[in-house]
C-alpha cells in the first residue's frame, strides 16, 4: 500500500526507527503500538486482525501517533499522572460509589479505572482528532476506510450515555469524558458534513463544551514540535484538569 | 425511468442500527433519541439525491415518500440501494427496491438486485423467481445469468447452476466473476476442470487476493506445488493484514514444512543442532535479550521465512552472522518455548526441541 509506504517512510526520517507491523489476535484493543527502544529498535504495530477492513487506517493513526510524540528534537514528553491529585480522586470517588451500597473492592477498582481513564481519554483524545483530520487531508484514497472504522467508533465512544453507566459515573467525570467525546465526533462531522452522531451529544447538553475543545485544536498543526503537548494541556486547562498530570521529557 | 413519487416504510425496530454512528444500548433506551437519528440519517441520505423527500414516523414504523426531479435521480436512488447492499444494509435496501418494483415502470436493475440480495439472505426460492425474470426480460445479460447460477447452486440445484454460469460465459468470456464461479463450481468435482477458470479470473482481477486465494487453493489440490507457493505469497502482498493473507501465510507454512518433512525425514537433526545452540545461546544471553532477539526473529518471519533455502540469507540486529531461514525458525522455536510457552511459532519443532534438550 504506497500510502502506508509513505508514513512508515516519514515516521523512519523523523525518528530514526522503521515500522512494523504484527498480526495480533490476543490484542484487546484495535491496535497498539509499541515505540522503538534502543534494545529493540523498531516501532511495533500490533493489529487486531478483527479490525483488517480498516488496517491501513488504524496503522497510519498508530503511526502519526509515533510522529505527534517524537516530535519534539529534546526528547519524548512522557504524560504521567499527578500521583497525589489522581489517588485523592480515587478515594473520593471510591468513597462515594461505596455509599451506593457497592462493596469496597469493586468501589476501588471502579474509581481506579475510572480516573485512570479520563487521563487516558485527555492525553490521547486531542491526537486522535489531529491525526484524523491528517489523514482525512492526506489520503483521499482511503475515506471509504477511515469513514466504516470512525463509524464504529463513534458507536462505541456514544456508548457512555447509556443511563446505566451515567448513574453510576460521577457527575464531573461523566461531563469531562462526554464531553471529550462529542469533540471528536464534531471534529468528524466536520469532515463528513453528517450531523446524526451529533444528536445525543446535543440532546445531553455537552455539545458545546465539545465544538469548544474541538476548535482549540484549530490552529494546531500535525507533528509540530510543541503539538502534542500543547494540544493535551489546552484540554486540559478547559476541562480543569490541569493539576492532574505532569510532563516528563526522555531524551532519545 | 419517469419521475413518479417512491413509497417506501418499514418497522422502525427492524432498521439496521449498526448504520448510525450511535451506540445500539443508547439508541433503544431512548425512543425519541432512535426516531430522530433514523430520520435524519434518511433525511442526510436523500438529500445528495435530488428531488423532494417527506420522511415521517407513523408509529412504529418509518415511511418514506420521495418525488425524484428527474429521471437521473431515480437512477441514483438504485445505486444508493446498491451501496447499501455492500454495507450488508439488508432491510432498508429491501425497502428501497421493493418501493422502487412498486413504481409504473420498474426498473430491471431493482429485480436483479434484490434477487442477489435474496440470495445473500439464503431467501433463495423467490431469489430464483426474480433472477429467472432478468435473464427473460434481459436474455444477454452475463452478470443476471452469473447471479442465477449462483442462486441455483446454493439452492443445491448444480446442474442448473452450472448451466446459467456457462451461459453467462458464452455471452461474456472474460467476465472475472463468472470464471470465478465457473471455475470454484467445476473445481468442486474435478480441481483440474476447474483450474483455467480461475486462473483467468486471477489474471482478470490481480488486486482481489480472495480470487487468488481461491486460484492457490487450486493448485495445490492440483499437485502444483510450487506454483501455489507463489500465488499464496501474492496474496499476501495483496492484502498483508487480512484474515486472507492469514490464511496464506499458514498455507505457506504447511507447505514448507510438508517440503522439510518429506526432504529431511521424520526428525530434521539440523533442526536438533540448531535448537541446541539456540539454548546454549540463551543460556548467555538472559531473558531480555532472550526476549528481544525472539521478537525480532518472529517480526522478521512475519514476512515468511523462506525454510527450504539453505543459503545463509537473513541477518538480525541482535546478533551477528548471517542465518538460513530453517536456523531462524529454529531460533525462534526455542525463544518461544523460553519466553513464551505455548505460543504457536508455525512449525512443530517440539520432536527436535526435546532430542537438544536431552542433548544438554
Amino acid at each position: 500500500m504506497p500510502a502506508l509506504d509513505a508514513v512508515f517512510a516519514l515516521v523512519k526520517e523523523r525518528t530514526g526507527f522503521p515500522v512494523v507491523v504484527m498480526s495480533s489476535p490476543e490484542q484487546t484493543t484495535h491496535v497498539s503500538m509499541r515505540a522503538a527502544t534502543k534494545e529493540f529498535p523498531v516501532h511495533t504495530v500490533l493489529l487486531n486482525p478483527k479490525y483488517q477492513d480498516s488496517a491501513n487506517y488504524l496503522i497510519a493513526i498508530q503511526c502519526a501517533g509515533i510522529l505527534f510524540k517524537w516530535a519534539d528534537p529534546r526528547g519524548i514528553q512522557n504524560f504521567v499522572e499527578n500521583r497525589e491529585k489522581a489517588d485523592f480522586l480515587r478515594t473520593k470517588i471510591a468513597q462515594k460509589t461505596e455509599r451506593k451500597g457497592v462493596p469496597p473492592q469493586n468501589a476501588a477498582r471502579f474509581a481506579d479505572a475510572t480516573v485512570s481513564g479520563l487521563l487516558q481519554q485527555v492525553a490521547s483524545m486531542p491526537l486522535e482528532i489531529l491525526s484524523l483530520r491528517w489523514f482525512h487531508g492526506a489520503f483521499p484514497e482511503l475515506r471509504g476506510e477511515q469513514e466504516n472504522y470512525v463509524s464504529g467508533y463513534l458507536r462505541e465512544i456514544s456508548a457512555v450515555m447509556n443511563p446505566q453507566i451515567r448513574e453510576f459515573c460521577p457527575p464531573d467525570i461523566f461531563e469531562k469524558s462526554l464531553a471529550m467525546n462529542a469533540a471528536f465526533t464534531v471534529a468528524w462531522s466536520g469532515l463528513t458534513g453528517s450531523e446524526v452522531a451529533l444528536i445525543p451529544y446535543e440532546a445531553i447538553g455537552s455539545l458545546n463544551l465539545g465544538r469548544e475543545l474541538n476548535e482549540v485544536l484549530a490552529d494546531i498543526e500535525p507533528f509540530g514540535p510543541e503539538s502534542y503537548v500543547r494540544a493535551v494541556d489546552a484540554w486540559a486547562t478547559r476541562l480543569d484538569m490541569a493539576d492532574w498530570y505532569t510532563w516528563q521529557l526522555r531524551t532519545l | 425511468m419517469n419521475t413518479d413519487p417512491l413509497l417506501f416504510e418499514f418497522p422502525i425496530l427492524q432498521f439496521d442500527l449498526s448504520l448510525l454512528p450511535i451506540a445500539e444500548t443508547v439508541l433503544k433506551a431512548d425512543p425519541v433519541l432512535l426516531t430522530d437519528s433514523i430520520v435524519r440519517y434518511l433525511t442526510e441520505r436523500f438529500q445528495p439525491l435530488g428531488g423532494t423527500a417527506n420522511i415521517l414516523v407513523r408509529g412504529d414504523r418509518v415511511a418514506v415518500s420521495w418525488v425524484p426531479a428527474s429521471g437521473k435521480d431515480a437512477d441514483k436512488l438504485l445505486e444508493y440501494a446498491v451501496s447499501l447492499l455492500r454495507r450488508r444494509a439488508f432491510t432498508e435496501a429491501e425497502a428501497i427496491l421493493r418501493g422502487l418494483l412498486k413504481s409504473p415502470t420498474p426498473p430491471v436493475m431493482a429485480s436483479f438486485n434484490l434477487g442477489m440480495l435474496l440470495s445473500d439472505q439464503g431467501r433463495l426460492d423467490e431469489a430464483v423467481e426474480l433472477l429467472e425474470q432478468v435473464v427473460e426480460e434481459r436474455p444477454s445479460a452475463a452478470d443476471a445469468w452469473n447471479a442465477l447460477g449462483i442462486a441455483l447452486q446454493r439452492k443445491g440445484d448444480r446442474v442448473r447452476a452450472l448451466e446459467a454460469i456457462e451461459r453467462s460465459h458464452e455471452l461474456d468470456p472474460d467476465n472475472p466473476y463468472t470464471l470465478r464461479n465457473l471455475g470454484a463450481l467445476l473445481a468442486n468435482e474435478s480441481p483440474k476442470a476447474g483450474l483455467p477458470y480461475l486462473k483467468r479470473a486471477a489474471e482478470l482481477l490481480p488486486t482481489e487476493s480472495v480470487v487468488a486465494f481461491g486460484y492457490a487453493q487450486a493448485l495445490l489440490q492440483c499437485g502444483e506445488t510450487n506454483a501455489a507457493d507463489q500465488v499464496f505469497q501474492n496474496v499476501i502482498r495483496l492484502a498483508p493484514y487480512s484474515e486472507i493473507a492469514r490464511r496464506a501465510q499458514e498455507e505457506r507454512t504447511r507447505l514448507a514444512e510438508l517440503t522439510l518433512r518429506e526432504r529431511g525425514g521424520e526428525v530434521r537433526m539440523d533442526v536438533v543442532m540448531y535448537i541446541s545452540g539456540a539454548l546454549k545461546l540463551f543460556g548467555e544471553l538472559g531473558t531480555k535479550a532472550t526476549q528481544a532477539l525472539t521478537v525480532e526473529i518472529a517480526l522478521l518471519g512475519s514476512k515468511g521465512l523462506d525454510i527450504n533455502d539453505p543459503t545463509a540469507k537473513y541477518e538480525l540486529k541482535s546478533l551477528p552472522g548471517k542465518f538460513s531461514g530453517l536456523h531462524l525458525l529454529a531460533y525462534l522455536y526455542a525463544g518461544l518455548q523460553q519466553v513464551a510457552p505455548g505460543k504457536d511459532a508455525g512449525i512443530d519443532f517440539s520432536k527436535e526441541y526435546e532430542m537438544a534438550k536431552q542433548m544438554r
